[in-house]
């Protein structure tokens, strides 16, 4: 029994070579029907997200490693084993388990402390499930994974301060406005981090959108995406009275949106707050906006400087999920070591030595009468009884751990003759 | 205040005919004239008697008249500026700051004893009410102010919110309804659509000649403010019908004794005086002194030998009196009686008990009471009664416009505002857009 | 077993462990908005209302074995202040995301009640002046009342620290502190000294309470006060320097929530104090002969009554909001306390009972 992974992420290779490496369904069964088909694996997880790219095998023989897995994705994904060598990295044992509790825990991930990482886990281990590729140990493993991934999430603070430009903007309007649903957002300028900051606002349920944009088309086609409406460039300043959140980006070497015209609509929308976000360099706003009453502004400083604050309150956080990792850990080998085949065995003989020894005495103590040789009799049938009873299961057990499925029989044999003492309490 | 009133409304009129504004003139300038030699004759008997107190509710209205028939002398600006809100805002602030002062100085009952008697200016201060500012003739004189400031103020608004309510804005351009805090627009839709989708939900629908509907609710709303600053008029002419009519007289009344009640032809005979004490413990337990738990007079109103009522009073359960022969819808208004309170007691040198009495007259009292309750009522509906307003007309893109405001409970209306909407959308592509 | 004494005893004994609970609950706030632990507010809540519970308990048995509504001395209306703060904190707290607003209610509830407790008397039967059910509809109206001004000044002060943090003047943070503990501090200062140096409080011969003011000590009301101030300032810039960061933010409900969780106190608690005064004025017309006689608690109630009202009038029709708004609930509380304790302590007249 053997566990390993090898993976490639972002902070082992470039983006190309991820993309290139990065597994879809189809992918994933043509890989893992390569791996099994070697004899001595008998469990496989693929999991692929953006960042990174992972497989999790257990084989029989200490030797099937690196090499393999290597080659295997290679060859799935089509690229130069040379080329993919230098980029990946490879854990066995306790460092393999180590390593899927901080991805599940997302402290490998690119943005410590996000929260898709779990569910993405959670999928990939399903998929294998439903292909049949894992057994005992990886779907031990993966639970195991889940439940110090979710334990981290509730026992730190990790996932709490945002630390991207568009969910601190975010997370700041709700500072401001209890619930965004029903508000209404005005972008100006079409560009990248405008749209994704606003797609992070409908996810919090913003319905209305204006688009302004210098170019009308580029206006309209934003518009249509988020199916909001498309406003004249010029005549901004007319929507702010009924903007609450206004993000602004255009390339505009002046202010777009001045005091005068944020003071008017103050006026007009009884001072009902309105937050902007000015993500222009140069800045798009004028900073003079903050000191009219109930507009708050952020520019792309700000917003990094709030993401540096809450970057180190992730990194406090985020040694504080190193210690339950490494807890968790611990517990996993523990039971894993449970389910070695030579301390299966040797348990199993202890225990008819033990079962033998206590026998005996509660017989022999009460018949005092017998002679030296039927006393040595007496005790050489017992030991046979014990021995030919646990030959077979010790035989059979030595055969089948080199098979696939084997620790089914490993575990039963522990269970059914309660030799757990050292797993206990932990399924 | 009538002064100021006839003066503001001639004024007006004067624009179409200069006869009628000097016909105003020649009004206000006599009743200018009346009012101060009223007020000279009466102040100067005022200042001659100081037992002439009561006089000062009198001399107090008689300088508002002065003021306001003098300024409406003046035309229409200054009488302007005395109807205006920010002269409202700055006598409640000035009023305000004196009251706060006045309860830092001493009353007149406490002023004996305190250590202003000794001041050199004492007497002046005395003179100028100082010790007894809340019932000084400038005290009421800025409070009657106010009252005439008060009347107007609500007389116009009660013109404008009745006009609103009778004749609501209904006919408005589209960028009006885009300006609302609730807006929205429905490709394709048609005005018939608005009215069903809004019907069932007791909206009032208006329909102007130019092609705008007016949905509204709580029409009447605004009504409940007027309520509310009508219950400080209540309270106000309430409080000089007391001040003016009212008196309030000690009685000492040794037991056994009748005396006269001042102001009326009754009398009153107290039968008994009895007084319950309890010990006065102190750290230790041990009995410090008495004290009064309760006590109370047995009394007996007469008027011209008949009884007209007999009555243990307590502190709080005093006794109330009609005269007889009163009128009887006074009477039922409840300003005839005369209250006769339990106030304190005493030990003749003869060693029997004496009770004080207050006894006091205090008409308009319901006035009063019916001002507490327009007041709640006022406020109540002021802050839960909404005025909801739903505009709508097609626009030049032949597209349905729709936009809406309310003054109160804006989540209720959101709600309103959302399943309007829900109505209008056909297609299940949402063009939402609203502001909770 | 139903002694008298022993319930006495009892309720007195349920006080003691009201003030502790609401003393660990106020800690527990303040921990939680400062380490954002969950299950310091979840304690915190539990605590107080546990704490409430036995308030209620405590102030029943005063009412049963006094005879009549625990309204008539210092330690009884005190007590029920508190009661009425903790309660409609409670209330709110259910239904608006306002718990770290607890961080400021709840060590107020704590230091009100710790006050009452100061003034412990055992029950005892009511002057002459108070004998009548009147007593119980005025007070208890007059508490929710300012229990509900007391929420709106807590949740307007968070409002202005929130505005200023998330417009990144962290300097006016500081400064919003200072002032607060300084003016906590002034008003502990102040009514310490003023308790200290207490005239003696005298029965006269028809049963009212009257002050004798042998002298006011004022070395000890300024040395108090000055001292209460101290405490303040330094307290406050160190609460400032702790809040004022970005992420203190985080920890503060949303300026809508604080806004309208002001506004709504005030929109109920201005009818209340309406009622209030409405019901007194009934009262000393039955016991007085007349509704309105210029008493300095009921100018001083007028003129908290006109406050509340100039906050309304500036919100539904002068359309302020906000801050502006937030900062008329926050002096609004000074007012209040003026009017509560301000009167009786300082001024003399025939409200002098409580």
């Amino acid at each position: 029994m053997h566990l390993a992974v090898l993976g490639i992420n972002h902070k082992t290779a470039p983006v190309e070579l991820r993309e290139q490496v990065s597994l879809n369904d189809a992918s994933c069964v043509s890989l893992t029907g390569t791996l099994l088909d070697d004899e001595s694996i008998t469990e496989v997880v693929p999991f692929s997200t953006c960042n990174r790219t992972e497989v999790y095998v257990v084989s029989s023989r200490p030797e099937v490693g690196r090499r393999e897995l290597l080659e295997a994705l290679a060859r799935t994904a089509a690229v130069e084993r040379r080329e993919l060598e230098g980029c990946t990295y490879f854990h066995e044992g306790e460092q393999a388990v180590s390593h899927l509790y901080r991805v599940a825990a997302s402290l490998d991930s690119m943005v410590v402390g996000e929260a898709q990482i779990l569910g993405q886990i959670k999928q990939a281990y399903e998929d294998s499930h439903e292909r049949e590729s894992t057994s005992i140990l990886l779907n031990r493993l993966f639970r195991h994974a889940l439940e110090v991934g979710k334990r981290v999430r509730t026992e730190t603070k990790i996932g709490e301060n945002p630390v991207s430009v568009s969910s601190i903007a975010v997370e700041l309007a709700k500072k401001v406005f209890e619930d965004l649903r029903g508000r209404t957002v005005l972008l100006i300028g079409a560009g990248e981090m405008t749209e994704l900051t606003a797609t992070y606002l409908v996810d919090e349920g913003i319905e209305n959108i204006f688009v302004a944009n210098r170019t009308i088309e580029r206006a309209r086609e934003m518009a249509e995406k988020f199916d909001g409406r498309a406003v004249p460039f010029e005549g901004l300043a007319d929507y702010l009275p009924i903007t609450d959140i206004l993000i602004s980006s255009t390339g505009a070497p002046h202010y777009v949106v001045r005091k005068g015209q944020v003071e008017r609509a103050m006026r007009m929308r009884r001072n009902r707050p309105i937050f902007f976000i000015d993500i222009a360099v140069p800045r798009d706003i004028d900073p003079g906006v903050n000191d009219v009453n109930n507009a708050f502004i952020y520019d792309i400083d700000d917003l990094n400087e709030v993401a540096a604050v809450n970057a180190g309150a992730r990194e406090k956080e985020a040694r504080k999920a190193e210690s339950i990792i490494s807890q968790e850990v611990d517990n996993f080998i523990h039971w894993m070591s449970s389910l070695e085949v030579v301390p299966t065995i040797t348990a199993l003989r202890e225990m008819g030595e033990e079962i033998k020894r206590a026998e005996l005495q509660r017989v022999l103590g009460k018949l005092d009468s017998l002679s030296e040789g039927d006393r040595n009799r007496i005790e050489a049938m017992a030991a046979g009884i014990v021995n030919k009873l646990l030959h077979s299961p010790t035989v059979e057990l030595k055969h089948a751990a080199n098979e696939r499925g084997g620790y089914l029989y490993i575990e039963s044999m522990r269970r059914l003759f309660k030799l757990n003492g050292t797993s206990e309490g932990r399924d | 205040m009538s002064g100021i009133e006839r003066a503001e409304g001639k004024t007006k009129d004067a624009g179409q005919g200069a006869p009628q504004g000097a016909a105003a003139f020649l009004v206000t300038g006599t009743l200018a004239l009346i009012f101060l030699f009223a007020d000279v004759v009466l102040s100067i008997y005022y200042y001659r008697h100081t037992s002439g107190d009561d006089l000062r509710w009198l001399l107090a209205l008689l300088d508002i008249g002065l003021t306001l028939s003098v300024l409406g002398l003046t035309g229409k600006r200054v009488s302007r500026m005395l109807v205006s809100m920010k002269l409202a805002l700055t006598l409640l602030f000035v009023i305000l700051i004196i009251s706060v002062i006045g309860t830092i100085l001493p009353n007149k009952d406490q002023v004996a004893t305190s250590g202003w008697v000794n001041n050199p200016l004492y007497d002046f201060y005395n003179a100028i009410g100082l010790f007894d500012m809340y019932y000084s003739r400038w005290f009421l004189f800025l409070l009657f102010l106010l009252a005439t400031n008060l009347t107007w103020c609500i007389y116009k608004r009660l013109r404008v919110t009745l006009k609103n309510a009778i004749h609501p804005r209904v006919d408005v351009r589209s960028s009006f309804i885009a300006n609302q805090p609730f807006t929205d627009s429905f490709p394709g839709r048609s005005l018939d659509d608005f009215r069903r989708a809004i019907s069932g939900r007791r909206y009032r629908i208006h329909q102007a000649p130019s092609g705008s509907v007016l949905a509204e609710k709580g029409r009447f709303a605004a009504l409940s403010s007027i309520v509310f600053h009508l219950s400080f008029l209540f309270l106000g002419v309430g409080g000089i019908i007391g001040g003016m009519m009212g008196w309030t007289d000690q009685l000492y009344i040794p037991d056994g004794s009748t005396v006269d009640v001042p102001h009326t032809m009754m009398r009153v005979t107290n039968h008994r005086f009895s007084v319950d004490f309890i010990p006065v413990l102190d750290e230790r337990g041990l009995v410090e002194g008495y004290r009064p738990v309760d006590y109370s007079s047995d009394l007996e109103v007469t008027q011209d030998g008949q009884t007209l009522a007999r009555q243990t009073i307590t502190v709080n359960g005093p006794m109330r009196v009609n005269p007889a022969g009163a009128n009887p819808v006074l009477n039922f208004l409840g300003s005839t009686s005369i209250n006769f309170h339990q106030s304190a007691y005493d030990t003749t040198e003869t060693g029997q008990y004496a009770t004080i009495l207050e006894v006091n007259y205090m008409p308009g009292k319901l006035l009063v009471y019916a001002g507490f309750v327009l007041m709640m009522g006022g406020i109540t509906l002021a802050l839960y009664i909404p005025h909801r307003r739903i505009w709508a007309r097609v626009d030049e893109s032949g597209a349905l416009l729709v936009g809406g405001r309310s003054n109160r409970m804006k989540v209720s209306f959101a709600r309103d505002f959302n399943e309007v909407k829900a109505g209008l959308v056909q297609e299940p592509r949402q063009e939402a857009g609203t502001d909770a | 077993m139903l002694n008298t004494d022993n319930l006495v005893i009892a309720e007195e004994i349920l006080f003691i462990a009201t003030v502790i609970t609401y003393l660990v609950s106020s800690v527990l706030y303040i921990w939680h908005l400062v380490t954002r632990n969950r299950r310091a507010v979840v304690m915190g809540f539990v605590l107080l209302a546990l704490g409430l519970v036995a308030q209620t308990a405590s102030l029943l048995l005063r009412w049963y074995t006094s005879g009549h509504a625990p309204m008539s001395d210092t330690y009884e209306s005190l007590s029920l202040f508190a009661w009425g703060v903790v309660l409609a904190f409670i209330i709110t707290e259910r239904f608006y995301p306002v718990k770290s607003a607890g961080a400021i209610v709840v060590p107020s509830a704590f230091l009100i009640s710790l006050v009452a407790l100061i003034f412990y008397e055992d029950p005892a039967d009511l002057v002459p002046a108070l004998q009548s059910y009147w007593l119980w509809i005025h007070v208890s109206i007059a508490m929710i009342a300012y229990g509900l001004f007391a929420l709106a000044f807590g949740a307007g002060f968070f409002y202005i620290v929130q505005e200023y943090l998330l417009k990144k003047q962290y300097e006016n943070v500081k400064t919003a502190f200072v002032l607060l503990l300084a003016g906590l501090g002034a008003v502990l200062g102040l009514w310490f000294g003023s308790w200290w140096s207490e005239p003696e409080m005298v029965i006269d011969a028809a049963g009212n309470p009257d002050k004798i003011y042998a002298g006011i000590d004022i070395i000890k009301i300024i040395g108090s006060l000055a001292v209460g101030l101290l405490l303040g300032l330094i307290l406050g810039s160190l609460a400032g320097r702790g809040a004022a960061r970005p992420a203190f933010s985080t920890r503060l409900p949303s300026l809508d929530v604080l806004d309208e969780v002001s506004y709504r106190a005030i929109a109920i608690g201005f009818p209340m104090l309406t009622i209030g005064i409405a019901t007194g004025a009934i009262w000393a017309d039955i016991a007085w002969g007349r509704w309105w006689g210029w008493d300095p608690k009921e100018t001083w109630s007028a003129i908290t009554w006109f406050y509340y009202g100039a906050y309304l009038h500036t919100r539904l029709t002068l359309g302020w909001r906000g801050r502006h708004s937030a900062l008329i609930a926050v002096t609004g509380m000074a007012v209040v306390l003026f009017t509560y304790f301000g009167v009786n302590f300082l001024l003399s007249g025939l409200h002098a009972y409580a």
